[in-house]
C-alpha cells in the first residue's frame, strides 16, 4: 500500500510533466485554427480553412505523397534485407560472422554528419542525384545497422531446440527462416517496420542535403521552406506542420505500445 | 567489445582503399556553346524552369515576374517556362548544390558579385553567354557599368570584367530611404536634403512619439542601412575599386567606418523599433507598410504593398552625402539571371534572357510601378511613389552614381556583414571592429585569388 | 537523421549489447553460402555508410571547392580548427547546448523518478503516452512551435505583457543573450519525459529488498535517494547520458529552421559549420574534417560511458 501523500506526489509530478509536454503542442493546434496570421488564438471562431489553404499554398499533398512513398519502401527494403543479414549472422553463424556484426556495429556509433560530405558528392554524380530514388537509398543504408541488431536479437531470443530439431528433421536453412524464424519474431519486424518508417518521415538533414529538386523534396524539408518562406504566417505555418506531424502521431495512438516499447523498452532491460 | 577501436580503424582502411584517388573531376560537362540559335522557331518544343526569390506574388516585383512568365510564353508558344519561387536565403545557400545536378534549373537568380556570378562561373556552374550576347547584341544594349555587374573573367580571378554570365532584368533596384508621407506632414518636416537635416527629422520623430526608423534584423538583414551610410560617407570610385579590386583600396577609405558608427548610434539613440533583433525584415517591412515608423531603409520596388493607394502614401529619397555632393546609390539591376552550364535548353533559355532585359519588361516594370533599369524612362507615371523612384533612377544615372554592393566584393562578405551588423546593434563591436573584420575576409579572399 | 533518430538506434544496442549471450543455434554450418543472406544488406550499407565514412576521412585531408581538382593539404583542415574562432564559438555553443539537451532533463528525470513511487499508479498509461510524445515528432515541427513561442509577436512575450510583465518580453531568438538558451530549452523538452521514463521504470527494476533494508537502517528519503536509487540507475543514466550528449553535438534542424545560427553567430553549432563550409563555401576538405571529428566525438563518448559504467557495476 502507498500513503496517500505519496500518492498525491506521483500524480503531481506526472501531470506536471505531461502538462510542460502538452501545452506547446496544445498552442500550436490553437494557432493552426486562428483566423489572424499572427496564430493569436480566438476560441470562438475555429478556422478549419486553414489546414485546406496551408495544404494547396505549398503544394503539401504532392510533398506528403512523397513521404509517404519514401517512407514506406524504406521501411520495406529494411524489412527485406535485415532480417536476412540477422539470421545469417546469429542462427547461421556464417564464417566472419563476428566481424560482420561489429562492422554493422559500427553504422550505429557513426552519425551522419561523418558520412554525409562524401555521401552527397557521391550521388551527385549519379543519375539518381536529387531524385527520391538516392533519398530512398540513402535512408535504407542508414536503417541498415539498427535492423540488423534489432533483427539479430530477435532472432537469438529463439529457443535453440527448436531450430536444431528442424535442422535433424533436414529442413533447408531457408525453410527455418521461413517457418520458425520469421514467423517467431513477426513482432520484432512490426516494430521494426514503425520505427524505420518513423525515422525515415521525420528526417529533415539527409533530404536537406541530398535533394536539390523541389519536385522531390519530402515533406519535412517543404516545411522548413514553407516556414521561412512565410515567416508571418503563423496560422498557416501550424497547420502546415500538424499536416506533417498528423501521419506519425496517428500510427503512434495505435502503435503506442510499440512505439515506446521499441524505442524504450530496450534500454530498459540493460 | 574492446576489439571495436581496432576493427573500426581496419574498416577504415578499407573503404579508403576503396575510395581511391583524390575527389574532384566531376565537374559539370556543360553542353557545348558552338552552335547559337537565336531563331525561336528553330528551337522546336521545350521546357525550362526558372528559378527566381520572388516568393510574394503581391508585392510589385512578384506581378512583374507573373507577367514576364506569362508575356514570355505568348510571344514564343512552343517555349513553356515552369517557374519556381523559393526564400532568397533558401536559394543562396543551395545554388550551388543545384546548378551541379543534373536537374538543374536552367534559369537561375545568381546574384551579382563573388557569392553569385563570380563563385559560380569560376567553378564553371555558369553558362558563358559571350555568343549569345553578340548574336542578340547585348554588348551594344547594355550600358557598361550595369554589364560589368554580371561578368567575370574566365580564369575566375577577377568580377566586373571579361565575359558575361548573367543578364540583368529591366527593373532597377537600389538602397533608398522610404517615408511616411503622413507622418512627415504630421510632424511638420519636408523630405531631407541633407544628412544632418536627416538625422533632425530621427530626432523630431523620437520627440513626437513616432518611431523613427522601422528595422527587424531576425534573418541577418539589417545591412541595407549600412550600406546607405556607406555612400553617404564614401566615394563611388573608392568602394567601386575596392568592390572589383581594380585597385588597392583599404576598406576604412571607403566610408564604412563613420557609418558603422552612425549607425550604431542610431540605435543607442533609441532610433528603432524595440524587440527589431527578433524579428524578420519581412515582418518589419510589413509594419512598415501598415503605417508603423517614419523611415525604412529597404530595396526600392520589395515593399509588399497591398495597391497603389496604399504605395502612394510613402515616397522615397537618396540619402544625402554627408558633404553634400552628387547623389549615389548601392544598386543594380534587381536580379541577374543566369544560365545552368548543365542547362539542357541554353537557346531558348538565353532567349529567356533577352525577353527580361527588353524594353517590353521595361513596360511591364512601369505597369506595376517599378522604376525599369535599362532605357530612356520619363516620371509621368499615375504613382508618385514610382516617379520618386524614377526621378532617383535619373539622378543616379546622370551622376553616373551606381555603386555596386559592397558584398559582392568576397563570396563570404554577406556573411562576415551579417554577423557584424548584428553585433554593431547589440554594442559588442563599433565601427573600426566592423571595418577591421570585413577588412580581413577580403584580405584572406585576396590572397587565394593571388596564389 | 534526425536526432531521435540517432537517439533510438542507440538506446536498443545498448540494450542488446547487454542481452546474456544465448547458445544460438550452434551446429549449422551453411558455409560461405550463407552469406547470400548478408550480401543485400552489406551491399546497400558498405556504399551508404562504409565507404563515405572512410571516404570522410579522405576528402578532409584536401582543400577542395566541390568542383575542380582537390589540392592536398594533410592535417591543415584540423589544424585550422585551433586558428578558426568560429570554431571555437561552436565548441562553446555546444558546451551550453549540452546543459540543455543532457544535464538538465536528466536531472529532472532523477528528480521525478525519486519523488515518483514505485507502486502502479492508475492512468501512468495516458500520462506515459503524453511524455512520450516529443520523440515521435520531427525536428522541423518543434522548430515551428518554438518559432510561435518565442518570436517577438509571439506566445511568450504575449503572456508576458498580458500578465503585467511586458517589460520582461525580449526578441528572443534574435538575442545575443538569450538565443541560445531558448533554442536549448526545445532541447530539453524533447529528451526530459524520455530520461524520465527511463528512470521511472529502471527504479521499477531495483530490487524493493534494497530500499526496504535502507528504511530498516532509517534512511530518509534522501538518503534512500544516493545510497540505493541513484546506485541502481547507473545504467539507465549511462544510456541516457550517450544518446543525449550525441544529440547535443549534432543540432542542426532546429537551429538552422529558427535563426540559422545568428544574431551574428550566436547560435553557431558544429554541424552549421559543417553544413555552410562543405555546401555553400566552398571548402569541402574543412566541412568533412567537422564531419570526422563529431564522429570520433560520439564513438569516444558511447565507449568512455560503456567502460565506466561496465567498471561501476562489477
Amino acid at each position: 500500500m502507498i500513503g496517500r501523500v505519496e500518492r498525491t506526489a506521483n500524480y503531481l509530478i506526472l501531470i506536471i510533466f505531461s502538462a510542460l509536454v502538452i501545452i506547446p503542442l496544445v498552442l500550436l493546434v490553437f494557432t493552426a485554427l486562428s483566423p489572424k496570421a499572427n496564430g493569436e488564438p480566438d476560441l470562438s471562431n475555429l478556422r478549419w480553412q486553414n489546414f485546406v489553404t496551408a495544404w494547396n499554398q505549398s503544394n503539401f499533398g504532392s510533398h506528403l505523397v512523397i513521404s509517404a512513398i519514401v517512407s514506406i519502401t524504406v521501411a520495406a527494403v529494411t524489412l527485406l534485407i535485415t532480417p536476412l543479414a540477422a539470421y545469417a549472422l546469429s542462427i547461421l553463424r556464417i564464417p566472419g560472422h563476428k566481424f560482420l556484426f561489429i562492422l554493422f556495429l559500427a553504422g550505429i556509433m557513426i552519425p551522419l554528419e561523418g558520412i554525409i560530405v562524401p555521401l552527397y558528392f557521391t550521388l551527385r554524380t549519379t543519375p539518381i542525384a536529387s531524385t527520391i530514388v538516392s533519398l530512398l537509398f540513402a535512408h535504407s543504408g542508414l536503417a541498415v545497422s539498427f535492423g540488423v541488431f534489432w533483427m539479430r536479437a530477435a532472432f537469438r531470443a529463439i529457443p535453440p531446440s527448436l531450430v536444431e530439431s528442424a535442422r535433424l528433421d533436414g529442413a533447408s536453412p531457408f525453410r527455418i527462416l521461413r517457418s520458425i524464424a520469421l514467423p517467431l519474431a513477426q513482432p520484432s519486424m512490426i516494430t521494426l517496420g514503425l520505427l524505420t518508417f518513423m525515422w525515415t518521415w521525420n528526417d529533415f538533414f539527409l533530404a536537406f542535403v541530398l535533394i536539390n529538386n523541389p519536385d522531390q523534396l519530402p515533406v519535412t524539408v517543404a516545411l522548413g521552406q514553407f516556414a521561412t518562406k512565410y515567416t508571418n504566417q503563423f496560422n498557416l505555418m501550424s497547420a502546415a506542420a500538424i499536416l506533417v506531424a498528423l501521419p506519425i502521431v496517428v500510427l503512434y495512438i495505435f502503435f503506442q505500445r510499440r512505439f515506446i516499447e521499441g524505442v524504450l523498452s530496450g534500454a530498459l532491460k540493460g | 567489445m574492446k576489439k571495436l577501436p581496432a576493427i573500426a580503424a581496419g574498416a577504415i582502411a578499407i573503404s579508403l582503399a576503396l575510395a581511391g584517388c583524390a575527389p574532384g573531376g566531376s565537374a559539370p560537362t556543360g553542353k557545348s556553346t558552338g552552335a547559337v540559335v537565336t531563331d525561336p522557331a528553330k528551337m522546336g518544343k521545350v521546357t525550362i524552369t526558372v528559378l527566381d526569390s520572388f516568393t510574394d506574388s503581391n508585392s510589385p516585383i512578384g506581378k512583374w515576374m507573373g507577367d514576364i512568365e506569362s508575356g514570355f510564353m505568348k510571344k514564343y508558344p512552343n517555349i513553356t517556362v515552369a517557374r519556381k519561387s523559393e526564400n532568397a536565403n533558401d536559394i543562396n545557400s543551395t545554388l550551388r548544390l543545384r546548378l551541379a545536378d543534373q536537374a538543374t534549373p536552367d534559369v537561375v537568380p545568381a546574384n551579382q558579385g563573388w557569392s553569385g556570378v563570380g563563385d559560380l562561373s569560376s567553378s564553371g556552374l555558369l553558362l558563358n553567354l559571350d555568343p549569345y550576347a553578340q548574336a542578340y547584341g547585348w554588348d551594344k544594349q547594355l550600358p557598361k557599368t550595369i554589364a560589368q555587374q554580371s561578368m567575370a573573367s574566365t580564369d575566375g580571378k577577377n568580377i566586373g570584367q571579361g565575359s558575361l554570365y548573367g543578364m540583368p532584368i529591366n527593373q532597377g533596384s537600389f538602397i533608398t530611404v522610404f517615408y511616411n508621407r503622413a507622418g512627415l506632414d504630421k510632424l511638420g518636416l519636408k523630405v531631407p536634403t541633407s544628412l544632418s537635416g536627416f538625422e533632425k527629422s530621427l530626432s523630431a520623430a523620437k520627440a513626437g512619439g513616432i518611431i523613427p526608423m522601422q528595422l527587424g534584423s531576425q534573418d541577418a538583414s539589417a545591412t541595407p542601412t549600412l550600406l546607405a551610410l556607406q555612400d553617404a560617407y564614401g566615394d563611388v570610385g573608392k568602394i567601386l575599386d575596392f568592390v572589383y579590386a581594380t585597385k588597392t583600396v583599404k576598406l576604412s577609405d571607403t566610408g564604412m567606418t563613420e557609418a558603422a558608427n552612425t549607425y550604431q548610434k542610431w540605435e543607442k539613440s533609441g532610433y528603432f523599433p524595440t524587440g527589431f533583433a527578433g524579428v524578420s525584415s519581412g515582418d518589419a517591412s510589413q509594419k512598415f507598410v501598415d503605417g508603423s515608423g517614419l523611415f525604412y531603409f529597404y530595396y526600392s520596388g520589395f515593399l509588399p504593398f497591398a495597391d497603389q493607394a496604399q504605395a502612394d502614401r510613402f515616397g522615397t529619397f537618396l540619402l544625402p552625402k554627408a558633404d553634400g555632393s552628387p547623389l549615389t546609390a548601392t544598386g543594380s539591376s534587381t536580379q541577374n539571371f543566369s544560365v545552368a552550364a548543365n542547362s539542357h535548353a541554353p537557346d531558348a533559355s538565353a532567349l529567356f534572357l533577352d525577353y527580361v532585359a527588353s524594353k517590353e519588361a521595361g513596360n511591364i516594370a512601369i505597369k506595376q510601378g517599378i522604376a525599369p533599369v535599362l532605357g530612356e524612362w520619363k516620371a509621368n507615371t499615375t504613382s508618385s511613389l514610382l516617379n520618386d523612384g524614377i526621378n532617383e533612377l535619373n539622378k543616379i544615372n546622370s551622376n553616373n552614381g551606381y555603386v555596386p554592393y559592397f558584398d559582392w566584393s568576397t563570396p563570404t562578405m554577406l556573411d562576415t556583414l551579417n554577423q557584424q551588423v548584428a553585433l554593431l546593434l547589440d554594442n559588442q563591436t563599433d565601427g573600426a571592429g566592423l571595418v577591421k573584420a570585413a577588412q580581413a575576409n577580403y584580405d584572406t579572399f585576396r590572397a587565394q585569388k593571388k596564389g | 537523421m534526425t536526432v531521435h533518430e540517432a537517439d533510438t538506434r542507440k538506446k536498443a544496442v545498448r540494450f542488446r549489447r547487454t542481452v546474456p549471450q544465448k547458445a544460438g543455434a550452434r551446429g549449422f554450418r551453411a558455409g560461405l553460402l550463407g552469406w547470400i543472406y548478408v550480401v543485400p544488406a552489406l551491399l546497400v550499407y558498405g556504399t551508404v555508410v562504409v565507404i563515405p565514412s572512410g571516404q570522410s576521412v579522405w576528402y578532409s585531408l584536401f582543400q577542395w571547392n566541390g568542383v575542380t581538382a582537390a589540392t592536398w593539404v594533410g592535417l591543415d583542415n584540423y589544424i585550422s580548427f585551433f586558428t578558426d574562432p568560429l570554431i571555437g564559438q561552436a565548441l562553446s555553443h555546444t558546451l551550453v547546448l549540452i546543459f540543455f539537451f543532457s544535464i538538465l532533463p536528466i536531472g529532472l528525470g532523477l528528480i521525478s523518478a525519486a519523488l515518483v513511487s514505485r507502486s502502479q499508479t492508475r492512468g501512468a498509461g495516458i500520462f506515459r503516452s503524453i511524455i512520450f510524445l516529443p520523440q515521435i515528432l520531427t525536428s522541423v515541427v518543434i522548430a515551428v512551435i518554438w518559432k510561435e513561442l518565442f518570436s517577438s509577436d509571439g506566445t511568450v512575450n504575449t503572456a508576458l505583457r498580458a500578465t503585467g510583465l511586458g517589460s520582461l518580453a525580449q526578441p528572443w531568438l534574435g538575442s545575443f543573450t538569450f538565443s541560445l538558451p531558448v533554442l536549448g530549452l526545445a532541447g530539453t523538452w524533447t529528451t526530459m519525459g524520455l530520461c524520465m521514463l527511463l528512470f521511472i521504470a529502471g527504479v521499477g527494476n531495483i530490487s524493493s529488498e534494497l530500499f526496504d533494508a535502507a528504511r530498516v537502517d532509517g534512511a530518509g528519503a534522501v538518503r534512500e535517494f544516493f545510497a540505493v536509487t541513484l546506485p541502481g540507475l547507473v545504467p539507465q543514466i549511462a544510456v541516457a547520458l550517450t544518446l543525449t550528449l550525441v544529440g547535443a553535438l549534432r543540432v542542426f534542424d532546429l537551429i538552422w529552421l529558427t535563426t540559422r545560427g545568428g544574431p551574428g553567430t550566436a547560435t553557431i553549432t558544429p554541424a552549421l559549420l559543417l553544413y555552410s563550409k562543405s555546401f555553400t563555401q566552398q571548402q569541402v576538405g574543412g566541412g568533412a574534417a567537422i564531419g570526422v571529428t563529431l564522429a570520433l566525438a560520439s564513438l569516444l563518448i558511447a565507449l568512455l560511458i560503456v567502460r565506466t559504467t561496465d567498471r561501476s557495476s562489477s
